[in-house]
């Protein structure tokens, strides 16, 4: 391998595009390699292994602030997006069987249609549907609100394929809805962020698409009271679907929902309403539409800050964030997973470092950045308490072309 | 076990808790008897902090390690088949913590997983994988084994439920994730270790989420004079996306064994197959389950439905289901239990297919099994003093294994793979897909240390088709495939 090539990165995209053959597309402002197939897709890691560049799957982009190629200083190092859009389609789905297979191109809005009329539908909601591909949203690791009544989307990845940055292809787990058959590399992959392999397909668990759905929005004081509110509901109503709060304008709102069975949905809502406390005038109640605003707002690239932190701890944290924020910050809290995202102004310096990051950083499970400038970079390493996830990469990856997230820009992998 | 390292490892656990010589022929072989062996001694830790201690010495020793829960695992997996060390969590029994509000306990690796249950209940939660062998079985050899049990129709196998852990390497290294948020960033290590059969470390300490006890649950069993009908009447449930929490179906053989066993339950000794229904949640969707599933059987023709009376009736019923293992030793002394998945569309053929394969080697079949995930459990009695009949088992075995893989199915749903499926890792997986497994294992334990020549087979897929051994052990611990 030669040294790291000192050429921009639309130069080194060109040079990989003309030598795998793959055509060049633009992905949310950026230019980036969209082989047509699995042998292209080879082939332009081949290329980068010579070239000794660093690539970067990108899905359709939506989620590509964690790691944006262009916050990067040192042109040499910053990889060149790969996008999959061509490798879309779904491959399997057997009316019965509860699963579904597809490319990891395939847009999430067509996995929903191909699966509704079955009856079924994803176990995770997540916005802008229509812009997500399968490989994005499983490489970012998302999930969406109703976690809380089907857990996180990993829990129902069974089983992938991927392709190594050494060409190999690999797949792990099956298609079948129980099975350990192996190492579970697939979860490993999820959430990985491209830094393992590039995955070529996968597939999912569904869920029974629930008879009828109900939500609500409450107006509370602020956060840290729609919190305790929160898990007093969570304590009477464990069926609930999903839980949060959120900021609409000036007004903090608890939103939730119910789905499955229609009459138990009936019984079960008032059971909620009433441990809220409101009165019926109180509710803004329109399921499809509060689960929607709910999804939208906990979406792609409005927040600057993702605090994971446990439950006891979640009320005294708004509380703080609450006294140390402007008053029109918006935080999107998912009450099931003790899960704080904070928008910040992308203009505001204190996005950076925020001086309430360290004393939170001390009881919150984690902080990590999600929507940066390149300053903040180095603080997108994997928080990993042992030398795991090095090992890991090195062991799928030696070359080094997929760990971009491992790396700050600036600074040589 | 003369070596001085032997007695530096009676000083670290004390000597009562190294066991060796005859004493520890108890530990030779798991569920899976027809594999056994000998390793040096058992080693019984009381915690991390001893683990740690144990795991260096062997570290610097070099020795093997087999990582042990209670033994009731069904692979071969916790044999010691080629020496070494077995690390044993049976002094690893305390429930450390529960927390009502984040719904999750604490507890060490040699906690037996009914008792979990148990002590979560004054706070109205349970642990929901519920294994047959609950009541022996470790949370430690759970999260081994990713095991199931039948509720997790309802709320998926043991993976689902780590939020966190705690894990000794090869190296003595502490690994600690026991605080790993509910979406970790980074590598998901939980979910790559749950499942990893002890191929990465000693799993020390588990943080599992617990479930809220739900307010209603209803149990009926449905009886049927044709196992197909059984079948069918589960494939179509699925496909109406019943949302049941258990569905299970016990044959002519099993019945008549478990209702001549201490664990008789009420099963109708006629009847050629019971289908077992639960649902929980509340009160009028559980009922609105149970009336579809009373729909569907009457429209499989079944002869009889019953809805469990009260609690008793009910704990009866699933005394009986998790009782039929054991129950099986009234028809031979052994019993080679097989896991298997099969498409949920194709379950009667495959069904089908499990019991042609045994008659033909007139062998005695009895079927229990997981009909909802599709996971079979065709299960052969047999004298392992008899050696054509064990030669006729394990190929009655192969074959089973065979016909759901060819069919879309998977080799194991819930029992791991251990040493009695490694060879079969050939027939789902091919060469590259089985060298990322062990760049992956060669990542955390390099030296191959931890249960060596379990899972992943060491030589090419065509040599090891071409050996045509499938339970010798293959090749030495070190050796790269």
């Amino acid at each position: 391998m030669t040294g790291p090539s000192a050429k921009s990165p639309a130069e080194c995209a060109l040079l990989l595009s003309q030598a795998s053959g793959c055509a060049l597309g633009e992905a949310r402002g950026l230019t980036c390699l969209e082989p047509r197939d699995q042998a292209q897709l080879a082939a332009v890691l081949k290329e980068a292994r010579n070239k000794n560049r660093p690539v970067l799957p990108i899905g359709s982009g939506s989620q590509l602030a964690w790691c944006r190629p262009d916050a990067f200083e040192t042109p040499s190092f910053t990889p060149i997006p790969i996008s999959l859009i061509h490798l879309s389609g779904i491959i399997e789905q057997i009316p019965g069987e509860g699963t579904i297979t597809a490319q990891a191109g395939t847009p999430w809005s067509d996995l929903i249609s191909a699966v509704a009329p079955s009856g079924e539908r994803l176990p995770a909601d997540l916005p802008a549907a229509e812009s997500s591909t399968l490989g994005g949203v499983l490489g970012s690791g998302r999930s969406g609100p109703d976690r809380m009544k089907y857990g996180p989307l990993r829990h129902h990845v069974l089983g992938m394929q991927v392709m190594l940055s050494d060409g190999t292809l690999a797949k792990s787990g099956g298609r079948q809805v129980k099975n350990v058959t192996g190492f579970d590399l697939h979860r490993l992959y999820t959430g990985s962020r491209g830094t393992l392999a590039i995955t070529l397909e996968a597939s999912l668990r569904l869920v029974p698409e629930p008879q009828q759905e109900w939500g609500f929005s409450l107006p509370v004081a602020d956060y840290a009271e729609g919190f305790v509110k929160a898990m007093g509901v969570k304590q009477a109503m464990p069926r609930l679907t999903w839980l949060v709060l959120t900021r609409v304008e000036s007004r903090v709102l608890l939103k939730g929902g119910l789905a499955g069975c229609a009459s138990q949905v009936r019984v079960d809502q008032e059971q909620v309403m009433a441990a809220l406390g409101g009165t019926p005038e109180s509710f803004d109640l329109e399921a499809t539409r509060q689960r929607r605003d709910a999804t939208e707002a906990g979406s792609e690239n409005l927040f600057a800050w993702d605090i994971q932190s446990s439950l006891r701890q979640c009320s005294t944290l708004l509380g703080e964030l609450e006294a140390q924020l402007p008053a029109s910050t918006n935080l999107w809290v998912d009450c099931s997973a003790g899960r704080i995202l904070v928008g910040l102004d992308g203009n505001d310096p204190a996005r950076v470092r925020p001086s309430w990051a360290e004393s939170i950083a001390e009881r919150a499970t984690l902080i990590r950045p999600l929507c940066v400038g390149a300053d903040l970079h180095a603080d997108l390493s994997p928080t990993d308490p042992s030398t795991w996830t090095t090992r890991l990469t090195q062991g799928l990856d030696p070359a080094g072309i997929l760990g971009a997230a491992a790396f700050s820009p600036g600074r040589q992998p | 076990m003369t070596e001085a390292w032997i007695d530096e490892l009676r000083n670290i656990v004390g000597p009562r808790n190294v066991i060796t010589g005859s004493d520890s022929l108890a530990w030779e072989s798991d569920g899976f008897s027809l594999v056994r062996g000998q390793g040096i001694g058992i080693v019984l830790p009381l915690d991390t902090s001893e683990t740690v201690r144990v795991m260096q010495l062997l570290a610097k020793e070099g020795v093997p390690i087999v990582p042990r829960g209670a033994g009731t695992g069904l692979t071969g997996g916790a044999s010691p088949v080629q020496g070494g060390v077995t690390i044993g969590t049976a002094r690893m029994r305390r429930i450390i913590s529960i927390d009502p509000i984040e719904r999750t306990a604490h507890v060490q690796a040699g906690v037996v997983n009914s008792d979990l249950s148990l002590a979560a209940k004054p706070h109205g939660l349970f642990y929901a994988p519920d294994p047959s062998s609950q009541a022996a079985c470790t949370l430690g050899g759970n999260v081994a084994n990713n095991s199931g049990g039948p509720h997790c129709f309802m709320h998926g196998a043991t993976t689902r439920h780590v939020r966190g852990l705690k894990l000794v390497d090869a190296q003595g290294e502490i690994i600690d994730l026991l605080a790993s948020p509910a979406d970790p960033a980074g590598l998901d290590l939980v979910g790559l270790i749950s499942g990893s059969e002890g191929m990465f470390g000693v799993v020390t300490e588990i943080n599992f989420h617990l479930e809220v006890i739900p307010e209603e649950i209803q149990t009926i069993i449905a009886v049927f004079n044709s196992l197909d009908a059984a079948c069918d009447c589960v494939s179509e449930a699925i496909a109406a996306h019943i949302e049941a929490s258990a569905i299970e179906i016990l044959d002519k053989l099993t019945i008549t064994a478990v209702e001549d066993s201490v664990f008789a339950a009420g099963y109708p000794r006629d009847a050629e197959a019971v289908l077992l229904v639960e649902a929980e949640g509340g009160a009028l969707e559980v009922q609105e389950t149970i009336d579809l599933v009373l729909q569907l059987a009457k429209k499989h023709k079944a002869i009889e439905t019953r809805r469990a009376s009260d609690g008793a009736e009910r704990a009866r019923l699933w005394a009986g289901r998790k009782g039929a293992f054991g129950a099986m030793g009234r028809v031979a002394p052994d019993l080679y239990v097989a896991d298997v998945v099969a498409p949920r569309t194709r379950l009667r053929e495959i069904v089908h297919l499990a019991v042609e394969i045994a008659e033909e080697r007139n062998l005695r079949l009895g079927n229990v099994f997981h009909a909802g995930d599709g996971n079979l459990h065709p299960n052969i009695a047999y004298d392992r003093r008899d050696k054509d009949e064990v030669r006729r088992v394990l190929e009655a075995g192969r074959l089973i294994m065979e016909a759901c893989i060819e069919r879309g199915g998977s080799l194991t749903g819930e029992h791991g793979v251990g040493l009695e499926k490694m060879v079969h890792m050939c027939d789902l997986f091919d060469d590259d897909d089985l060298n990322v497994m062990h760049r992956v294992r060669d990542a955390i334990d390099p030296k191959r240390r931890m249960n060596p020549t379990k899972v992943l087979p060491l030589r090419a897929c065509r040599e090891v088709r071409n050996a045509g051994l499938p339970l010798s052990p293959m090749a030495h611990p070190e050796g790269k495939p």
